[in-house]
């Protein structure tokens, strides 16, 4: 192991003072100007990091789940449990309190004070690693995969999900058939939304095959947004439909 | 003739619920049944065409919303991002015959939707944490098997082997409060932050030289 090369050293557990946010200014002071100390404390930074990669709220309910024990939507033994966690776990306490205050907030103020127009411009500044933006796949083999080898079959992916779409000019409009095929995440019952030209045209939910079908007036190209309750979207803009 | 709510037409009830708010947001006196109704057919008996109005309507309102929760500035989605998990939360939760008994009227179904709101936003915070400590520190070797965090605590808890001791490397470790927040929530159970920090020292002391431990959590030995 590296030693301080500045006098005098100091030991391990002064280094997890710092870690811990309790050092005094001395030791401060020494792990700047000490290469061996901040070796040290890298070292140990990654320690704590390998622990918190696997153990970081593992057992905690989701925030999700917290809402619905709270608002009397869990039941039997899931209740149960997460009363139980509640108890003993301040982290979730925060969580609940945290929510029940800001739906106290908004029912006694519920004025928008913006109200957002939801078009073609998300108003994204941080990355989004829970939105999967997709991207067409260039082999052709996944679009017949769905049993259609014809130009007006298209097919993208992000992550774990691809999605296939077919398109069909009707009497009635345009109709478009998709369907998510994952091994990861089970999209059935996940909403998915066709906008075009900035305008919702419509809603559905995925069925037991996650497949969908949307019928639009005109070809105009579409953005399509898939989200699941786990807090994942599919995100597929700027579409081209060809008939 | 008076036609009921349920026999209404999808459009004209659409339009007297973005009306009824309209006037709601005036402090007008309003009418809640047709947004009810709306919901009704939306989440109870899952009409695509009703959830069509209902996103329409809502997305933007609850955006809004989201950008009022207060740590919507940390978190790392856009608001009609987390508008859609907590109707795609509010959808898997509450459809079918569940959605009338537990929604009477339109204020219970609002709470609850600002209160999805709020779970997508912390949800995400969540995440963010856990994926900033997995960029941070990547490991100078792999683990040996997958662990899972069950596995991985239970290992811990008989190293520590002491009630106290893992009680704190839960909140800790688990919970990843420092010593300050400890203390700030167990007052009584240690003296300050200093005798929180040491009786932490020991419980790295021990964990650090578990031979086990080491390669559960793809660590070299010292």
């Amino acid at each position: 192991m590296t030693l301080c090369d500045v006098q005098p050293p100091i030991t391990e557990d002064t280094l997890w003072e710092v870690i811990d946010h309790v050092a005094d200014s001395e030791t401060l002071k020494h792990v700047i100007s000490c290469q061996g100390c901040q070796e040290r404390l890298r070292e140990m930074q990654q320690y704590e990091g390998n622990l918190s990669r696997y153990l970081a709220r593992f057992e905690c309910p989701t925030s999700q789940e917290l809402t619905d024990y709270h608002f009397g939507a869990v039941e039997g033994n899931e209740r149960e449990a997460i009363r139980d966690h509640l108890e003993k776990c301040p982290r979730c306490q925060e969580e609940l309190s945290l929510t029940q205050t800001f739906v106290q907030q908004i029912s006694e103020r519920p004025e928008p004070l913006t109200l957002i127009k939801t078009d073609n411009q998300p108003d994204i500044l941080r990355p989004p690693h829970k939105l999967w933006q997709m991207t067409p796949t260039i082999s052709g083999d996944l679009a017949m995969a769905r049993g259609s080898d014809e130009d007006s079959a298209y097919d993208a992916h992000a992550n774990s999900a691809k999605v296939y779409l077919d398109t069909e000019a009707q009497m009635s409009g345009m109709v478009i058939k998709g369907q998510i095929v994952d091994d990861v995440v089970d999209w059935h019952g996940a909403v998915a939304e066709v906008w075009q030209e900035g305008n919702l045209q419509q809603v559905e939910r995925l069925d037991e095959e996650c497949e969908f079908q949307f019928t639009l007036p005109t070809q105009s190209s579409i953005d399509l947004y898939i989200t699941h309750a786990k807090g994942i979207g599919l995100m597929l803009e700027r579409l081209k439909l060809i008939p | 003739v008076t036609i009921s709510l349920e026999d209404a037409e999808l459009p004209s009830l659409a339009k007297q619920c973005q009306h009824q708010t309209q006037l709601f947001f005036r402090k007008l006196s309003h009418d809640t049944r047709y947004c009810f109704e709306l919901f009704r057919r939306g989440f109870a008996l899952g009409l695509n065409d009703a959830l069509y109005y209902i996103y329409k309507f809502y997305i933007p309102l609850l955006s809004a919303y989201a950008k009022r929760h207060p740590l919507f500035e940390q978190s790392s989605q856009d608001a009609p991002f987390f508008s859609r998990v907590a109707l795609a939360n509010f959808y898997k939760t509450c459809h079918g015959p569940r959605f009338l008994t537990m929604f009477p009227a339109l204020p219970a179904v609002m709470a609850y939707l600002y209160a999805c709101v709020s779970s997508a936003v912390i949800q995400d915070l969540r995440g963010n944490r856990q994926m900033a400590a997995m960029a941070d520190d990547i490991p100078d070797q792999e683990p040996v098997d997958e662990v899972s965090g069950d596995a991985l605590w239970t290992h811990i808890r008989g190293v520590i082997d002491e009630p106290a001791d893992e009680h704190l490397a839960y909140l800790r470790f688990v919970l990843e409060m420092p010593p300050a927040e400890i203390f700030r929530a167990y007052p009584d159970k240690w003296e300050s932050e200093r005798a929180i920090s040491v009786a932490l020292q020991r419980i790295r002391r021990r964990l650090r030289k578990d031979v086990m431990l080491q390669q559960m959590v793809g660590l070299r030995p010292e």
